[in-house]
């Protein structure tokens, strides 16, 4: 075990989080590092800012190569998650900023990380265990309540190519099936406890300026409406709006009971709600179910996702079983919907494609108990959940027809139900340099239909209103791309930044918080100089593992499929997009970083990496 | 007759989000229907409180982008916007958070 100092010049290329952890995972890796293999990277990267009193700065990032999205099931791809709770703050004030876990254990072992020390110790008596209880025993065995604990569940155990990391009831580091990543380390969980001060350049003046801020932001009516129903919001504004995923609307026949999972429905359940460390929004519900079969049921959620991946995408419209499913998921340390692996067995056997033969029972619609026990199956590896575990890779254990039913983007798997009617998030999804991702660089607020004078106040230069529109889109999702990754690696929360509202934090007062608490003062072309970075490293990741290319941020065809008519248009649209988004990054017309781009961002020594 | 043509040309008003609970009602039949979406938020305020147009409106009088005011998926986005009698109008608090991939 060796501890360093993070060289000031990773912090001033990269700041922190996402940017160095990138950094590393570009030159620790190569393309031939087998994501379940002991070579591959566990980086722990807390923002610049983490634990320390900014916008929603509980949040840091888990990065290593993902097996969930490689081009086979012993190659890599790009993986990253950032999360929030209470954990990485800890870390701060334990003295450390990033781990960088290597190798393989022949025993199941968990990290204990206290006060500039690291200990590895046994897990055995852990391993089986929930993400809950495991959480609950080694803050236990410490005898210190205050301890934080970020573990993996059965899941991330059992090499479930879905699992994530889950710290508190529900911050979950998902996405990458990054928990099985621990998993095949057997690294159970990482518990953390610090007590140490962090010294900051202006204590008084950062102080008074978060107060301030934090009164403005609670002050603002979309803060207000995060803070008292949370992220299931979406599911009506979506309806309404016409730009949500047609899974949301409840299928033909079902409309009704579609709302059956609107947001105001869980109020009768929320204990109240629940925020990550330090931050104004408390965005979360705690939920408790007093009555009925799900009695019993406490936890945090379900978010928006959970609403449409265990509910409406499943066409599951009872609220207290998709809340109930929720925690089981985040009990197992696995994505809900097994990441979309449910709904895509329950389409292939109501469409005739695999029987009771290959599953062992019938797989319906809205059939909450099969959802529960197939969900359960997932993440023990039984029966056919041990060919669901496999994620995309499943397709390799099912009739070849399956393959119609999943189309990918650079390596990940979507569905026709993902399909949007947003030019921005389509593009976004398309260019996100964590393949297919819907929250890299989406514009969120392009759905709030402000009028082209508030955008172009925001912008600097004309963007459609329109949500089907094309002109403008293409540079602002190359402005989130960059305000996100400045973001991301200051440890801030996206939601408090420009994605829900126009009137969130962004560069002036990040400048404003780095300046109070690092004396540094970074203009705002130099913060997007190193956002600029830090997604040109990720392109070159993308490039190294063969998916960072032109022909790689084109739309699926089942997406196409569902565009219909407005297919030919929409694809002509695109790549008239794709310029000017390359142009933006100061990218070749196929999509991949020129040698001068590289120079100016001082990566030229990365780019010529083994495999890049 | 007279009574039903008037009952055709009411407006229901849906509520979700923040502002339901301001309301304390999901639902509500405007009727004589109000003709612009200034109309709309007169008439509320008068039923209930101030405290409708506050929540509605920004500091500088327009529109909070916090919600959306919609008719048949339409945004209304300026207080002089039209509403056609016999609609459904839906005020519903906007965010873009929370997402998913199924
Ligand atoms: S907005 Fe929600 S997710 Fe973001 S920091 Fe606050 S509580 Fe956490």
């Amino acid at each position: 075990m060796a501890q360093e100092e993070v060289p000031m010049e990773w912090r001033q290329k990269f700041l922190g989080a996402r940017g160095i952890n990138m950094f590393l995972l570009a030159t620790l890796t190569d393309a031939t590092t087998n994501p379940l293999g002991p070579d591959n990277p566990l980086i722990v990267g807390l923002g610049l800012l983490t634990g320390l009193p900014g916008f929603g700065t509980g949040r840091f990032n888990i990065t290593a190569l993902s097996p969930a999205t490689g081009s086979t099931p012993y190659s890599g791809n790009i993986g990253d998650s950032n999360v929030g709770g209470h954990v990485g703050p800890e870390l701060k004030y334990a003295g450390f900023d990033h781990l960088v876990i290597r190798g393989q254990s022949s025993v199941p072992v968990y990290l204990v990380v206290a006060n500039d020390n690291i200990e590895i110790r046994d897990a055995s008596h852990l391993w089986g265990k929930d993400t809950w209880e495991t959480q609950q025993i080694i803050k236990r065995e410490s005898g210190d309540e205050r301890t934080r604990v970020i573990c993996i569940g059965p899941a991330g155990e059992n090499l479930v190519r879905m699992a994530c990391f889950i710290t508190g009831l529900k911050d979950a580091a998902g996405g990458s099936g990054l928990g099985s990543v621990a998993g095949a380390k057997r690294l159970k969980a990482i518990a953390v406890r610090g007590t140490k001060d962090v010294s900051v350049a202006y204590p008084k003046e950062l102080v008074e300026y978060f107060s301030e801020q934090t009164k403005r932001l609670m002050s603002q009516k979309w803060v207000k409406a995060l803070g008292y129903l949370g992220t299931p919001l979406r599911m009506t504004a979506a309806k309404v709006g016409g730009w949500g995923e047609a899974a949301e609307f409840g299928v033909e026949g079902r409309v009704e009971e579609a709302e059956g999972l609107n947001a105001e429905k869980l109020l009768p359940y929320s204990l109240g709600m629940s925020a990550c460390l330090g931050c104004a929004i408390h965005c979360r519900h705690r939920h408790l179910i007093k009555e009925g079969r799900y009695a019993g049921t406490r936890g945090e959620g379900p978010e928006y996702g959970a609403l449409v991946g265990q509910g409406a995408a499943l066409r599951n419209y009872d609220i207290e079983s998709v809340t109930y499913l929720n925690d089981l998921c985040n009990r197992l340390g696995m994505e809900v919907n097994a990441g979309g692996m449910l709904s895509f067995a329950i389409e292939l056997f109501e469409s005739g494609l695999i029987g009771i033969e290959e599953t062992g029972r019938p797989l319906k619609w809205g059939d909450r108990d099969t959802i529960e026990v197939l969900t359960q199956d997932i993440a023990y590896r039984r029966g056919f959940g041990d060919v669901l575990a496999e994620g995309k890779f499943a397709l390799d254990r099912l009739p070849p027809e399956a393959r119609r039913y999943l189309g990918f983007i650079k390596g990940a798997a979507t569905s026709r139900r993902e399909w949007k009617t947003v030019t921005s998030f389509v593009l976004s999804q398309l260019t996100a340099s964590l393949p297919a991702h819907v929250y890299r660089s989406r514009p969120g607020i392009d759905i709030l239909g402000l009028p082209a004078g508030a955008l172009k106040a925001l912008y600097g230069r004309y963007v459609d209103p329109d949500i089907k529109g094309y002109q403008g889109k293409a540079f602002m999702v190359w402005w989130h791309e960059l305000l996100y990754a400045i973001c991301d690696a200051l440890g801030c929360c996206r939601f408090l930044t420009v994605f829900n509202s126009p009137h969130a934090p962004q560069y002036e007062e990040y400048r404003e918080l780095l300046r109070l608490t690092t004396g540094w003062d970074l203009s705002i072309p130099k913060l997007q100089e190193i956002a600029e970075r830090i997604y040109t490293v990720e392109r070159l990741l993308l490039g190294r593992f063969g998916v960072g290319m032109r022909k790689d941020d084109r739309m699926p065809e089942i997406w196409l499929e569902v565009a219909g008519s407005e297919a030919a248009e929409s694809k002509a649209k695109f790549e008239e997009l794709l310029d000017e988004y390359y142009q933006l990054h100061s990218w070749d017309q196929n999509g991949i970083p020129t040698p001068e781009t590289l120079e100016r961002l001082g990566i030229v020594d990365l780019a010529s990496l083994k495999g890049t | 007759m007279f009574h039903e043509a008037l009952k055709e040309m009411a407006i229901t008003i849906k509520v979700f989000g923040m502002l339901r609970s301001i309301l304390g009602e999901a639902s509500l039949v405007l009727d004589p229907p109000p003709a612009t979406v200034h109309q709309l938020l007169n008439e509320l305020s008068v039923r209930y409180g101030e405290r409708v147009r506050e929540e509605l409106l920004d500091e500088g009088g327009n529109l909070d982008y916090a919600y959306g005011i919609f008719v048949a998926g339409e945004k209304l986005n300026n207080l002089s916007a039209k509403i056609e009698d016999g609609v459904e109008v839906v005020i519903a608090s906007i965010i873009a958070g929370g997402d998913h991939s199924y």
